[in-house]
């Protein structure tokens, strides 16, 4: 899809919107202040030196970009596809993320730099400046300095710890996740509020804050449709622009609800902008820039509280541990892979909100049971010589296994021009092939007792029972 | 002090001895005494954006870069505002030798830029706190509930409500004006009345017509701005060099018609279907289009992306033009009085950005250039237009330069200040 057309100068971030005498609206260019005033709906982006045609849509040229949680699965990746396309890219990260994952006993299965090294190799391997800061979101003194420091056009906000059992193991946990979440995604908004207004926030939300509703009613991208009607009692009401609801399944996904109403309260009070980005169950390690050297790798956890379940599952199908499916396997979840992923948040951050605007997209684009995931991986390790097994254990979760799931996912492709570049299999061929290196697998060798799941929703401790255990027909 | 320029927005040179001599301004009656008054041409096209920076500077807008309020960025169909961004040129207080000047409500200031001394932009400013300069006397202004323009939509709730808002804006400038007056001493003052041209726009047929309830209140308008000019004048010395300027002047009018509604019927300008149109909007086909009021270009290849007139083929295309736009009649009455060639009109570093013909308005006529089409005859409630001729220039005394038999607007520094305009022209 190619946008053509007048530049949205509500959207561009680059614009001071002012009403002239008789209801004629101007704005000015914060970039080239000198060129003065000039009619909105004049000016295309064939026209607006300030655009840039790139393969996400036209970008702003040179766009400042802060990524919180730069060292992360996604904000690395983010960073590297951002500053090829051109942007100025600024990041900070605590690091708190691989101390967590080493205090669990595991470790990313594909060895990772430190942000320094990580930083050089980008210069090294693909030519691009990267400016990276070690802080914690939490610090707001620094950070709040740090945004005036460099005036960011779009700020993502992946800097969350990201894990459901994590915040379900233990008080600690539990406070810990909503202490940095919550806190630090208010913090941060009161930050974007004095030092950098017209800034957009991406922020990373989860599918999994809709929960999944046994009424079947669809999920809508976060606000329900226009024509949407809620009928009661002979009567009809209009939700058409309401939030939809959300029935969070963990504390952490509860701290991911608190983000989604503090944002979109900071829109509505002080007119800052927002995609609200519903990212479903993320998978693989693949981008163009990650494959340019070993140096640029992301991380990529397996184990029971950082992994995700296909990275997990061909984890354990390259090691010959069975595929451990919680339940009766018949949850249903949307899924997207790494690169998918970061072509969708590249193109949120292309084409920003208006100002005052919350926006919400579902991250998806396929929607899978985890019966199906353990089949078709157990297909797939086939081709590699693997003889998979899969197993079905006992449910450490609170959720229902039985349930409709009808994912609205629209806006992404019909708005922002998003395609697809990768699929389930290729993707998950790929990771067999990574997995597969003998250093990859002793890494996952080594952490292999923190592939099975420990942690439970009741609070009860206890190993999860076996219930069956069976090889897929291919 | 050394000079005192008062600007009057719109004040035709014969209505300003008019009501001179007939006693509705009679503080002016006795300015005018004292010096010269000569009727002065206004800026090609005669809008007050251009033809104000051709006051503060002494060029034409080949010169100073602003050909009217809006105007199309080099090399697309973005339309952009003038303001003093675009504005190429240096007024006089902004020469390297100019002394501390006052300068409040001149238009085509917007931003305020900075200056030895203190400047309050006129309209089109957007923002008061972006009008001042230097920004701590904002505050100062904002205790006069000082307003950059009046509210126009005033105009919705009846004219006796808008000539009230009017006064109340400008009794706001002119205490603003006494009051930074007496904070300090200044080298030069320039104060602009711009209600006037409001006024004029608006009650034109009430001051034309006697029996209108509103025809007093036009004159009593006027009586009041001269009532402000009286207590300026009670402040000035001998010593102090007094000057009065107009932008442009004032006649009736009946219709406001689209030039680009009749280039349209003439095949000369093509829009493809828009919900807003805009200049983005012209197809290639296009051979002309015109701009506020009645600036009309060549839709040339090279000056635009979509441009589709050969450099060989301009000549005939204008005479064409010139031929087409002087025969045209609306309503049995002709449209344009005169076409003057942007070629021999215009001179200066911008003078490649001028229009390639500006089209002059006949009797009762106001041009307009906009883009949507639906109507060649604009409803408007204005009854009152710009002309090109019979704007003011009155000076005090005899120690001035040469006023030229043809005085223009781009004359009046030299006139005022030879010393200045020498300067300029060296740079």
């Amino acid at each position: 899809m190619e946008f053509k057309g007048h530049v949205d100068f509500r959207a561009c971030g680059q614009a001071a919107f002012r009403r002239a005498a008789e209801g004629q609206l101007v704005v000015e260019c914060r970039r080239r202040p000198e060129i003065g005033y000039f009619d909105p709906l004049s000016i295309t982006f064939e026209s607006c030196s300030e655009w840039k045609k790139t393969d996400c849509g036209y970008m702003l040229d040179g766009m400042k970009v802060l990524i919180l949680g730069m060292d992360g699965y996604l904000g690395w990746p983010l960073a590297l596809k951002l500053a090829k396309l051109g942007c100025r890219v600024y990041g900070i990260d605590n690091m708190l993320r691989r101390r967590l994952v080493a205090e669990r006993g595991a470790q990313s299965v594909t060895e990772i730099r430190t942000m320094q090294e990580r930083v050089a190799a980008a210069k090294e391997h693909l030519g691009v400046d990267i400016e990276f800061r070690e802080m914690d979101l939490l610090d707001r003194e620094a950070l709040f300095a740090y945004i005036r420091e460099i005036r960011p056009e779009s700020i993502v906000q992946f800097a969350e710890i990201p894990s459901a059992p994590y915040s379900m193991a233990d008080v600690d946990k539990a406070v810990n996740t909503i202490q940095n979440n919550v806190v630090g995604t208010l913090g941060l908004l009161f930050g974007v509020r004095d030092h950098a207004p017209e800034a957009s926030i991406i922020k990373l939300g989860t599918m999994g804050e809709y929960g999944s509703p046994l009424t079947g009613r669809p999920l809508f991208e976060g606000l329900f449709p226009g024509d949407a009607v809620l009928q009661y009692q002979g009567q009809e009401w209009s939700l058409g622009g309401e939030l939809t609801p959300r029935d969070p399944v963990s504390f952490y996904h509860v701290s991911k609800v608190q983000g989604t109403f503090s944002v979109y309260e900071a829109c509505k009070y002080w007119w800052l902008r927002s995609y609200d980005v519903m990212q479903g169950v993320i998978y693989g390690n693949w981008s163009d820039e990650l494959q340019a050297h070993p140096d640029l790798n992301t991380r990529f956890d397996i184990d029971e509280w950082w992994g995700t379940v296909v990275n997990r599952f061909v984890a354990q199908a390259a090691i010959g541990m069975p595929l451990t499916i919680y339940g009766s396997g018949n949850q249903t979840r949307g899924y997207i892979t790494l690169r998918d992923a970061m072509q969708c948040i590249t193109r949120l951050i292309a084409a920003p909100p208006d100002p005052g605007q919350y926006d919400v997209v579902n991250q998806v684009t396929d929607v899978f049971s985890v019966m199906q995931i353990a089949q078709m991986v157990a297909t797939i390790g086939k081709e590699f010589g693997l003889d998979v097994e899969v197993q079905r254990i006992e449910n450490p979760r609170v959720e229902s296994e039985e349930h409709p799931y009808e994912v609205i996912h629209e806006k992404l492709q019909d708005r922002f021009g998003f395609a697809s570049e990768s699929g389930f299999a290729d993707e998950v061929r790929h990771l067999f092939r990574v997995m597969l290196q003998p250093e990859n697998r002793d890494r996952i060798l080594a952490q292999r007792a923190a592939l099975f799941p420990r942690t439970r929703w009741s609070g009860e401790h206890g190993e999860m029972k076996v219930l069956e255990r069976w090889k897929p027909a291919a | 002090m050394d000079l005192f320029l008062l600007g009057i927005d719109g004040l035709p040179r014969w209505m300003w001895q008019r009501f001179a001599d007939s006693g509705v301004m009679p503080h002016s009656q006795q300015l005018l005494r004292s010096g010269t008054l000569v009727p002065m041409k206004s800026s090609l096209p005669e809008v007050s954006s251009a033809a104000w920076a051709s006051i503060i500077t002494g060029l034409n807008p080949g010169g100073h870069n602003v050909f009217g309020f809006t105007d199309l960025m080099d090399g697309s169909y973005s339309l952009g505002f003038t303001s003093s961004r675009t504005f190429r040129a240096k007024p006089f207080w902004a020469q390297p030798d100019a002394g501390p000047s006052l300068i409040i409500n001149v238009p085509q200031t917007y931003p305020a830029q900075p200056l030895n001394g203190m400047l309050v932009s006129g309209f089109v400013a957007l923002d008061l706190k972006r009008a001042v300069y230097p920004a701590e006397q904002l505050s100062s202004l904002e205790n006069l509930n000082y307003a950059v323009d009046a509210d126009m939509t005033v105009l919705q709730q009846g004219k006796p409500q808008f000539v009230q808002e009017l006064r109340r804006v400008m009794n706001a400038r002119c205490e603003a004006l006494h009051q930074h007056w007496d904070r300090q001493s200044w080298q030069q003052i320039m104060f602009v009345f711009t209600g006037t041209d409001r006024l004029n726009h608006y009650l034109w047929e009430d001051f034309e017509d006697p029996t209108s309830p509103l025809h007093q209140t036009f004159l009593d308008y006027y009586h009041e701005v001269d009532r402000h000019i009286g207590r300026i004048l009670e402040r000035l010395d001998d010593r102090t060099l007094l000057a009065a300027v107009s932008d442009h002047g004032f006649a009736r009018q009946r219709r406001s018609i689209n030039v680009n509604c009749l280039l349209a019927e003439a095949g000369y300008l093509r829009l493809k279907s828009s919900t807003r149109p805009s200049w983005s909007d012209m197809l290639p086909e296009t051979r002309a289009f015109a701009m506020d009021p009645g600036r009309i270009y060549l839709h040339r290849q090279g000056r635009y992306p979509g441009g589709s007139v050969q450099a060989d083929e301009a000549e005939s295309l204008m005479q064409e033009l010139e031929r087409y736009l002087l025969g045209l009649q609306v309503e049995g009455c002709p449209v344009v009085s005169q076409v003057l060639r942007g070629a021999e009109i215009y001179s200066g570093p911008f003078a490649h950005r001028a229009p390639d013909l500006v089209a002059l308005p006949a009797t009762d006529v106001a041009l307009s250039g906009r883009m949507n089409l639906q109507e060649l005859i604009e409803p408007t409630l204005i009854n009152g237009r710009h002309t090109h001729e019979e704007s003011t220039f009155f000076v005090r005394g005899t120690q001035h330069g040469v006023i030229p038999a043809d005085m223009r607007v781009e004359d009046v520094l030299q006139v005022l200040q030879p010393q200045v305009s020498t300067l300029q022209k060296a740079a």
